[in-house]
């Protein structure tokens, strides 16, 4: 069994990122290995934002995402400076329910316990 | 305590990515890993000191990469065809970089453990 970091920069919204990550996740579960974490850096943490609001013909994988890691308790943690750079969070911006904020030095600590970085 | 690669790829000011990318290396540094910072293609125009901050119209963090020696980075290292291509001379980087073949990068990379690219 191997553990995972899976690491996302990419922007959500110019990409399809969060599905490659969800399949990912999927997949590392399904074949008996681990992930310790998701972490969202640069344009990636909007995916944490609670206010976009997406037409009805759009999947909202932010939504898929967090009930996925919600069953594997997978914490999917996100960079607060960069968050608070791009107003995605403040002390009146929430980000959306089931994502953590954390800082650089958490994700480099949680490195050491993890044998793969996949970077998204 | 893991061999951690970041590589940097892209010129500073264009983006928050490099600037980010710094930020990241630093955190790593930090918690005590051992951090080697490669520089490749536009990357290496980060090593050159801007002639005029004021113009820039964002955070000049390319003075910061001084602190890398008080940070204990492992080793920092160009692509040796990169400093050719955009005509940069070691005298001319505002730390000292070791220049490296496209093969001897491969074999650096290949003795990590984590490899992050920006």
């Amino acid at each position: 069994m191997a553990v995972f970091a899976l690491y996302v920069q990419s922007s959500t919204f110019a990409s399809p990122v969060l599905a490659s990550v969800l399949r990912f996740a999927q997949a590392t579960v399904a074949q008996q290995h681990q992930v310790d974490h998701i972490f969202f850096y640069q344009d990636a943490v909007q995916a944490i934002s609670a206010h976009t609001d997406l037409p009805a013909d759009e999947p909202d994988l932010a939504a898929s995402l967090i009930t996925f890691c919600e069953q594997q308790h997978i914490p999917l943690l996100y960079c607060v400076t960069a968050a608070e750079k791009r107003g995605l969070s403040s002390s009146k911006v929430q980000a959306r329910a089931g994502f953590i904020a954390a800082g650089l030095a958490e994700f480099a600590m949680r490195l050491d316990t993890v044998d793969q970085v996949v970077q998204f | 305590m893991k061999k951690i690669a970041v590589v940097l790829q892209h010129s500073p000011f264009n983006s928050a990515l490099s600037r980010e990318a710094q930020d990241m290396i630093m955190a790593l540094a930090a918690v005590e890993h051992q951090v080697t910072v490669i520089y490749q293609d536009a990357a290496v125009l980060q090593l050159l000191a801007p002639k005029d901050d004021a113009s820039i119209g964002c955070k000049d963090f390319i003075p910061a990469q001084k602190l890398f020696d008080l940070y204990d980075i492992a080793a920092v290292v160009a692509n040796r065809s990169a400093f050719a291509k955009y005509q940069i001379t070691s005298d001319q980087t505002i730390i000292p970089v070791s220049q490296l073949s496209d093969v001897e990068i491969a074999d650096l990379l290949a003795e990590q453990q984590h490899v992050l690219r920006f």
